[in-house]
């Protein structure tokens, strides 16, 4: 969907502009300080960067949000002290202040760049640490192709990434599946029952290994307050019944459809959850007393699991070009690390 | 800093009267008694009051008087969060069941505002 310059969004560029006006002398003050960090140069930084990031969420800024949650993952890093801000390290960073700084001037835009390189190598940063001290078969290693990882089966995906093909291409293709139960080494989007983007980048390596295991990959999209209302059923009861009956890979609540405080009392507040089970898609909706169209199949089951005869009828990837405007982006990590 | 303390004084989940107290360090605490969807109602309705009269103010939103969680407090715990961080101030919950602090961390919220302990 195309943005609108609103009064959210015209209010997001002024803050922005202003957020990212200094980052650029503050990256490089945090580069001299080197393993002495300034907590407090590198605590407003942070801030500025968690703001924007929160705000491009709420704004559909799904870009501008992915990019700066990658840079607060690897400023939360310097800020406990778990990374030294190497030059190798704050020319990345550097280069994403850039790249933010481009798309706040042409916010309207701003969905369109492709930012999956930068994020990339942010994420290469968060695992493996400063550029200087990788060697080049560790980096190879954990990276995913070139261009920022796979994010589905085929180039014309829509979401303006490279997506290069990789392992096993030829088995992968005819199946409808996300991605590749022998891949292990790449990054996908996981798509929601709209075709948006509920998670972004997920590393297929643990997917993969639930599907070996006999499970199948679901995203579910639960309405808490639906479930709290009709089932009086808490969201802490909700957790402990999916975590019965599998595991929940990663989950955020989607902030995109909740008014502000003094508008309204929210009519919703969706939990969105990477879900890997043993129990069937068929079965699913009534083991979870979820709704049916709750449940979005992903992937199924490797080896004979139970899930695996839901992959006849599993919907074709879906197309990761419209993030929805769920504020946040999606945590990168199962059970998401806290960033404050 | 002034710090702001505001009780809410609670009576069969109805809240009576409300007061400030001023301390410290520009925090809006907020305490709440009962649970369900008529409190959380009027958290919101104390939470806009509080922000209007204090919107410098960073908030903590203390649950230990209440129940479990219920979504519609949940709900407007984001509405919270989304008000204080356009504000760039922070936002603190202290949950009152220690099971609530895994679901708070699962919603993913967590990473948006910080969890604190009880007591």
């Amino acid at each position: 969907m195309p943005l609108e310059y609103d009064e959210l969004i015209e209010s997001f560029v002024v803050e922005a502009t202003e957020a990212v006006a200094d980052l650029e002398a503050d990256f490089l003050a945090i580069e001299e300080g080197g393993a002495d960090i300034d907590d407090e140069l590198v605590a407003k930084v942070f801030r500025n960067i968690h703001s924007m990031k929160g705000t491009a969420g709420f704004c559909g800024l799904e870009r501008i949000g992915a990019l700066a949650h990658e840079m607060e993952n690897v400023l939360n890093l310097v800020r406990g002290k778990e990374l030294v801000p190497t030059p190798g390290v704050v020319e990345v960073l550097l280069r994403g202040a850039d790249q933010l700084t481009t798309m706040v001037q042409d916010v309207l835009n701003s969905n369109e760049v492709d930012t999956a390189q930068l994020e990339h190598e942010l994420q290469l940063i968060e695992r493996l640490g400063p550029p200087e001290d990788r060697d080049g078969d560790a980096a190879a290693a954990a990276a995913p192709a070139a261009g920022g990882g796979a994010g589905g089966p085929s180039d014309d995906a829509g979401d303006g990434r490279d997506h290069d093909d990789h392992g096993d291409e030829e088995s992968w293709e005819e199946s409808d599946e996300l991605f590749d139960v022998h891949d292990d080494e790449s990054e996908v989007d996981v798509p929601a029952a709209d075709g948006s983007v509920a998670f972004l980048l997920v590393p297929t390596g643990p997917m993969n290994e639930h599907r070996r295991a006999g499970r199948s990959i679901h995203v579910l999209e639960l309405d808490l307050l639906a479930q709290d209302a009709e089932q009086d059923r808490r969201p802490a009861d909700l957790v402990r019944s999916l975590e019965d009956h599998g595991t929940i890979i990663q989950s955020y609540v989607s902030l995109g459809p909740i008014p502000p405080l003094e508008t309204a009392e929210a009519d919703e507040l969706t939990f969105i959850v990477l879900y890997a089970t043993e129990v069937s898609e068929e079965m699913l909706p009534s083991v979870l007393m979820v709704p049916e169209e709750a449940v979005t199949f992903v992937a199924s089951a490797a080896g004979g699991g139970a899930a695996d005869d839901a992959a006849d009828d599993a919907p074709a990837p879906a197309a990761a070009s419209d993030v929805a405007a769920s504020a946040p982006s999606p945590a990168p990590a199962p059970a998401a690390a806290p960033a404050e | 800093m002034t710090r702001i303390r505001t009780t809410v004084i609670e009576s069969r989940g109805a809240i009576l009267s409300m007061r400030h107290e001023l301390d410290g360090d520009g925090t809006i605490v907020m305490r709440t008694g009962g649970d369900g969807h008529v409190d959380a109602a009027q958290l919101r309705e104390s939470a806009i009051g509080a922000l209007m009269e204090h919107p410098d103010a960073g908030m903590t939103i203390d649950l230990t008087g209440g129940g479990r969680l219920d979504a519609a407090t949940l709900a407007v715990i984001a509405q919270c969060w989304l008000a204080t961080s356009e504000r760039e101030r922070e936002l603190t919950v202290i949950p009152s069941d220690p099971g609530d602090r895994p679901v708070l961390e699962r919603l993913g919220l967590d990473e948006f505002y910080r969890v604190a302990d009880a007591g």
